[in-house]
């Protein structure tokens, strides 16, 4: 770069230092206008937004309640048979039991005949 | 107030700040607005809508380096935006040397002091690359990097717009020796 561009460049320098223009009387109530508008819209957003998040989390656990209660149970889907018919009931499992006793006896007894 | 209380005031939303912010900066960034699109109307609104975002957008300064260059890097930003926007930004990659259509007269030479009728003279290639790199202090690189143009492409036009305006003044008006 030779001089007569440093000279160029430095008179621009000074002349854009220099630059001021000044705004029309309009350009400040344009300005706020838009600062106005975007306060309240902020403002709005931070009552609102709580307010969105509380309500979308109300109604998540709406619907999870609602899913869990109305789902069909396991023993529903085999057709109608309750969980509680496997259970075996205390009496019968006595009677079961006497059962299988006699029967062995009668196993035991029975054994030596059919040896013979 | 001083600066650091103004960008305060500007942080907490406060209405008066913010307008004394925009009396002490708006007529500066006007006269950069004015030195890349040309015509008054534009520069104040794109001043306006740089102020915008910079009061919108006033805590991402994070308080390093000067607070009126973050500024001015929203303001020329604007600026491109707008000149993409109206493809007038468009730099031919061709540098071909544009004739002007009536060679200023030895009193225009003289009275063209304005630098902003001179830049406005000058093709828009020309008169972003010299305002990006000899005003705004950019480099090569980035001026490749924000107008999309190879670095030598930005050197050739920036030569090109200087030659232009040497040819528009007379050499007394800047020559600091004269």
């Amino acid at each position: 770069m030779n001089s007569e561009d440093k000279d160029l460049d430095r008179h621009f320098q000074q002349e854009a230092e220099q630059l001021d223009i000044p705004p029309s009387p309009a350009a400040w109530p344009k300005l706020e206008r838009r600062l106005q508008r975007r306060s309240s819209r902020d403002s709005r957003r931070t009552v609102f937004r709580p307010l969105t998040w509380a309500a979308a989390a109300v109604a998540l656990l709406v619907i999870a309640v609602s899913v869990f209660t109305l789902l069909p149970r396991p023993a529903s889907i085999l057709g109608g048979q309750s969980i509680e018919l496997e259970f075996v009931h205390p009496e019968r499992s006595l009677v079961m039991e006497k059962r299988l006793a006699e029967a062995y006896s009668w196993y035991q007894i029975s054994e030596p005949d059919r040896k013979r | 107030m001083n600066e650091n209380e103004l960008i305060e005031g500007c942080r907490r939303q406060n209405r008066k700040a913010q307008q004394k912010l925009f009396d002490h900066f708006a007529p500066k960034m006007i006269g950069l607005c004015m030195r890349y699109v040309g015509n008054r109307r534009d520069a104040e609104e794109l001043m306006i809508e740089g102020m915008f975002k910079v009061m919108t957008k006033i805590d991402q300064y994070s308080g390093n380096g000067s607070f009126e260059g973050w500024m001015r890097r929203i303001m020329v930003n604007e600026c491109l935006m707008f000149l993409r926007k109206q493809k007038e930004g468009q730099i031919s990659l061709e540098d071909t040397y544009y004739e002007p259509s009536k060679a200023p007269s030895a009193e225009e030479r003289l009275m063209e002091a304005d630098i902003l009728a001179l830049l406005d003279r000058l093709p828009t290639g020309y008169r972003l690359v010299f305002n990006l790199y000899v005003i705004e202090g950019y480099k090569h690189r980035e001026i490749a990097d924000i107008l999309g143009i190879s670095i030598n492409t930005s050197k050739s036009q920036l030569i090109l717009a200087r030659k232009r305006l040497r040819a528009m003044i007379a050499p007394s008006t800047y020559n600091t020796d004269s």
